[in-house]
């Protein structure tokens, strides 16, 4: 199985080993820390869970077994709050750099969420229009005089 | 995909009838109401021309774009916004040829964009405007100005500019911004943290002032600008008690819903209320039990948590491309932590110190 970022709902921005990402859809934001801000990279990157076990393996000081059962739990946990969809598209592309400001001391991947905004968005909620679906509907025969 | 394709269309040779229409009630609306007042004024760098039916809605809208500069110069592209009203004019909105889904509240926001038409109907279904970005015009029309909430009377036509600052490639973010005569600083995080409280506090203190709530920045530029918006403010009357000096300026309206009236600031602060400066700090207010007020050096991911979901989420003010914008802000801009003490006096000081050591 293979990932990509939930776009256009999801975006991310990567800072110093840590990832902030933000859901606009749900109003959620998550902050990834741990080994979790390279394994998502690693994921919305379309590497496979296999490649990054592997990877991650020979990277930090820890076992396939804690490792692999450590990223099924941290995926599931991605999908159940939308911020990656599964794809299939295959990119096996791991880039050296991405540990380079990665200690080698294996933390477990951490999903921090924040739900603050949540309350403040619905004192103003916006209902966009979703054009594709047909939207807005045609009055029949509808004029542009006055009411 | 025919079928849809078809569908939208139709949909867009409605709304090129529709803005026809709709610009032809403004012109009826200005003739019934004494003729069009025209207020041009330099926003960003930008030239906006705000243009009334009548001179009462200048008199109940213009007051927040007082402090930019003014003066008309027909070399820049202008961003027209013209306004009438429903009650005062008699003429009405023209019928819309189109259904809005059935809205959960009457506070919801209506809004769709079709290739250069935006339409958005807000503020409880008071106040409906189209904005056609190619030609850079906006048709507002107000149910009845007396009866705006007052978030709209201190800050008008956000939601116009909102749209237009894509065009101009500028963002605006929620921000408080405060500077001396070199620099500013941004002050950001969710409502209420303490960025209207310190911003306003730090212009009562002598410090300039650019906003309290929102503010618009140049990020790609070499160095980061803000330019100011509007020079209102608003308080949670509460807190109001704690600036008397400021009780004579406040203006609560009929429609106070947040219970925050409008301080409109340039009627006592005309000097510090200051155009643009560059950014160099970013600072997140921290409410502590301390007395004092204090600010500690955080990193840029700490700066990115308190600007962007605010941004973004909160006041749906950006998409994916404005978190990148956002976050090369950050990247590139220390940021610190205010933490606010409850001697409010010592809230200027502090920012005064970070302000002078960059």
């Amino acid at each position: 199985m293979f990932y990509k970022i939930n776009e256009p709902d999801v975006s991310s921005e990567s800072f110093d080993g840590e990832v902030l990402a933000i859901n606009l859809k749900t109003g959620n934001y998550y902050s990834l820390r741990g080994s979790a801000a390279v394994i998502f990279k690693l994921l919305i990157s379309g590497n496979s869970a296999d490649d990054i076990v592997s990877t991650l393996v020979n990277f930090y000081s820890t076992s396939e077994k804690i490792m692999l059962t450590d990223l099924t739990v941290f995926i599931d946990l991605l999908l159940d709050n939308k911020l990656i969809k599964e794809s299939s598209l295959y990119a096996k592309t791991i880039d050296s750099k991405l540990f380079n400001s990665v200690t080698k001391e294996y933390k477990k991947p951490i999903l921090e969420s924040y739900t603050d905004m949540q309350d403040l968005l619905l004192i103003d909620p916006i209902h966009e229009v979703d054009i594709n679906s047909g939207w807005p509907n045609k009055i029949p025969n509808s004029k542009t005089d006055s009411k | 995909m025919s079928s849809e394709l078809t569908i939208k269309e139709d949909n867009y040779n409605l709304l090129v009838d529709f803005f026809y229409c709709i610009s032809d009630s403004f012109k009826v609306s200005s003739l019934k109401c004494g003729g069009k007042n025209d207020y041009h004024f330099m926003l960003a760098e930008h030239q906006v021309v705000i243009s009334t039916a009548g001179k009462n809605l200048q008199l109940a809208l213009l007051n927040p774009f007082y402090h930019l500069p003014t003066g008309v110069d027909r070399a820049n592209e202008i961003l027209e916004i013209c306004v009438w009203d429903e009650k005062e004019s008699g003429v009405k909105l023209p019928t819309i040829p189109w259904q809005w889904p059935e809205a959960k509240n009457i506070d919801s926001v209506l809004q769709f964009t079709l290739k250069n038409y935006s339409v958005v109907f807000s503020e409880g279904q008071s106040v409906f405007f189209i904005y056609d970005s190619t030609l850079n015009k906006a048709i507002v029309c107000i149910k009845d100005v007396n009866s705006l909430p007052n978030y709209f009377l201190s800050q008008p036509f956000f939601r116009i500019f909102k749209l237009w600052s894509k065009r101009v490639d500028l963002n605006i973010l929620h921000a408080g911004c405060i500077a001396n005569d070199k620099h500013a600083v941004l002050l950001v995080g969710r409502g209420g943290l303490g960025k209207s409280t310190s911003s306003i506090q730090c212009l009562i203190s002598g410090l300039n002032y650019i906003s309290d709530d929102y503010v618009l920045v140049s990020i790609g530029s070499n160095i980061p600008m803000a330019y100011s918006m509007y020079s209102s403010g608003k308080l949670n009357a509460n807190n109001l008690k704690n600036f008397p000096k400021l009780e004579n300026i406040a203006f609560s309206g009929k429609h106070d819903f947040e219970n925050k009236p409008v301080l409109y600031l340039n009627k006592l602060f005309k000097k510090q209320i200051i155009y643009k400066s560059p950014i160099k700090a970013i600072v997140t207010p921290n409410i502590t039990l301390s007395k004092n007020t204090s600010y500690t050096s955080i990193s840029a991911f700490e700066g990115l948590k308190a600007l962007a979901p605010s941004t973004l989420i909160q006041l749906n003010l950006g998409d994916m491309e404005d978190f990148s914008k956002i976050a090369y802000l950050v990247r590139n801009t220390p940021c610190y932590r205010l933490d606010l003490g409850s001697d409010y006096t010592t809230i200027a000081p502090a920012i005064t110190n970070i302000l002078n050591s960059l």
